[in-house]
């Protein structure tokens, strides 16, 4: 091949065949780091004070591990391969990066143990959409992609030399990768970029890319499916990280209504009839009511959960965890809304005292006892006064 | 806003009480009963007369609910207020053997609630046939034109915008404080499936819209409908 390329264009063979040195490696990986970091990665917390320190973590951290993957090439093959190891790893890198972007959404993380274990078993559970015509994409796509690089390679390689340059490389290129990587994670965690380092930690490696394929039409689609199944932990560390660059902007509305959510407890659906709930059936006539509608969670925590933060039940444990705010009503104070929520208790004049007061926007506020004014007399409402109103547990 | 007059054990004013008889008010304390949630085979019996006092504390809440109108019609306020009326979860009667809810199996009884959204100068109406209470707030973004991807942060669909690949619902079991709990039930396409929602996926149950059990349910459309439900969990 390498005959035939001499033989029929000589210019491009000696282009292909000019040798590089460190300086040109260096600034490749480098060059080609920053830009897949750019273009691919995106690193969480735009808008936000982390976001350069995550971009160049981030780098470096591709950078070092391109660099790893291509001494290893060079290694296994005898040095055969030469500079153009570097491309090919580049290639790799990437392959893995917009695989993971497209077709899993997940993945973006350090490609460890756990991560290999939980891809077998979603492997195994049929959601990884792998066909022969993926794995030939595939395979066609980090050939090209080491074909392209290679001559990018080159090109660097036609730079006047610099011996000085080249030897300054050799010594300074890793240990400038650590320290830039140490540096970063440093300054975010002295000087406040991030919140806390854990937040660093679940960020820096290649976190953030969600899945791109939209969920819907999707839903049968393998990245929303990949990313399910490999859990709901990291879908909501994802969901965490984008809270904050979320609310960093402001949202803009083309309308702004009030808007007036009334949960009455315990209501199945049958009661949604003129003998029993005559109001609600005239209110019916002239709204949205979806033939079958259904809560999120059988008690009132993870029913109402899902009214206020649009995610299913499975979410409902890790928000308690970590004390995670309904971000839909966040996003709506952001643009100067104001939200309250009202207990009512089983009294009309509890509704029109309580109705009007402001109180915290996620905050559900339940009667500490009667009110003064109640129009008659339960044995709950006497237990109610003596206590706290409290549910049993298990079930509210 | 809450309105908790129909939580167990189902509390109303005289003037409401319609559905005869019902149960007192402590649901049989006097008779020596003593009431608790879930399978409670010693109040079974009466369960006509339990449901009968739950009605009337709907019929209570839902003059409640037209208070709550009629004071946002004569303030002018109806018409720029977007009203959401909906149920946090539902109630069983033993209809599947178990009384209350967050008990016994994710029936229709507990999992289906009403939704009622007016929203003023909307489409009065949805083609979804499903819909849970994750799409609430995808639905009332997109009808104030927010400028924000609600699949970024958000599982639910719009119930404003038709797409037929999603139209079925997920419920779960109800669960506290950070106890976990995999069973799941998707509805959708006429079916109910039940299945578990950890590898290896299992479907432990397949009735009809109506709840009754299928002999021999689709497997391909079961198979679809869990995978759509799995999908559902993710972000954009």
């Amino acid at each position: 091949m390498t005959s035939l390329l001499r033989r029929s264009v000589p210019s491009l063979a000696r282009f292909f065949e000019r040798p590089t040195c460190a300086r040109d490696e260096a600034l490749f990986v480098a060059l080609w780091s920053v830009a897949l970091t750019w273009l691919a990665v995106r690193p969480s917390g735009a808008g936000s004070g982390a976001a350069w320190t995550l971009l160049s973590l981030t780098a470096a951290q591709i950078a070092l591990f391109t660099w790893a993957l291509a001494t290893l090439l060079r290694v296994l093959t005898a040095r055969r391969l030469g500079s153009s190891a570097y491309a090919l790893a580049a290639s790799l890198v990437t392959a893995y990066l917009v695989l993971d972007r497209i077709a899993f959404g997940i993945l973006h993380a350090h490609p460890t143990f756990e991560v290999a274990r939980e891809t077998y078993e979603a492997f195994r559970a049929g959601a990884l959409a792998v066909g022969t015509r993926g794995v030939f994409t595939l395979v066609l796509g980090i050939l090209g992609g080491w074909l392209v690089l290679t001559v990018a390679l080159k090109a660097l390689a036609l730079l006047p030399p610099t011996p000085r340059a080249d030897g300054f490389v050799r010594r300074a290129a890793v240990p400038g990768l650590l320290a830039v990587g140490t540096a970063s994670t440093v300054r975010a965690c002295v000087f406040g970029d991030a919140t806390s380092a854990q937040e660093i930690q679940r960020a820096v490696p290649w976190d953030t890319a969600p899945a791109t394929a939209s969920r819907g039409a999707s839903g049968a689609d393998g990245g929303d499916r990949m990313a399910a199944l490999l859990g709901e932990e990291r879908v909501f560390a994802l969901l965490e990280s984008r809270a904050a660059a979320m609310l960093a902007r402001p949202v803009r509305a083309r309308s702004r209504p009030d808007i007036l959510i009334v949960h009455v407890e315990s209501l199945r659906s049958d009661m949604l009839r003129a003998d029993v709930a005559p109001s609600m059936v005239a209110l019916a006539k002239d709204s949205l009511v979806p033939r079958h509608h259904v809560t999120t969670g059988t008690n009132t925590g993870t029913g109402v959960f899902g009214i206020l933060e649009g995610l299913l039940s499975p979410y409902y444990p890790l928000a308690r965890r970590d004390h995670f705010q309904p971000l839909p009503l966040r996003l709506l104070k952001a643009p100067r809304s104001t939200s309250r929520t009202t207990f009512a208790s089983t009294t009309a004049s509890t509704i029109s005292s309580s109705a009007v007061s402001p109180i915290s926007p996620t905050r559900v506020r339940e009667s500490p006892s009667p009110p003064p004014t109640a129009r008659w007399s339960t044995p709950t409402s006497r237990r109610s006064a003596a206590r706290p109103r409290t549910r049993r547990a298990s079930t509210t | 806003m809450i309105l908790d007059s129909t939580h167990y054990d189902y509390s109303y004013p005289p003037a409401f009480e319609k559905f005869t008889p019902a149960m007192t008010l402590d649901l049989g304390f006097r008779d020596g009963i003593i009431v608790r949630e879930g399978i409670n085979d010693e109040l079974k019996p009466r369960a006509a007369f339990v449901k009968n006092r739950y009605q009337n504390s709907v019929l209570y809440a839902d003059s409640l609910v037209q208070k709550i109108v009629d004071t946002l019609r004569q303030t002018q306020r109806l018409e720029r207020t977007i009203v959401v009326v909906t149920g946090d979860h539902g109630e069983e009667f033993w209809e599947h053997g178990a009384f209350g809810h967050g008990y016994g199996r994710l029936s229709r009884e507990q999992c289906e609630v009403p939704l009622v959204m007016r929203i003023p100068g909307a489409a009065q109406s949805t083609r979804y046939a499903y819909a849970s209470h994750a799409d609430i707030f995808p639905t009332l973004f997109d009808a104030m034109g927010l400028e924000t991807d609600g699949g970024a942060f958000m599982n639910g669909k719009s119930l404003l915008r038709y797409d037929p690949s999603l139209d079925f619902a997920v419920a779960g079991f109800g669960v506290t404080g950070q106890q976990v709990d995999h069973r799941l039930v998707v509805q959708g396409d006429g079916l109910a499936v039940h299945w578990v929602d950890v590898p290896p996926f299992e479907v432990t149950d397949v009735t009809g819209e109506d709840g009754s059990p299928l002999a021999a349910p689709p497997q391909a459309r079961v198979d679809e409908l869990v995978f759509r439900a799995i999908g559902a969990k993710g972000l954009r």
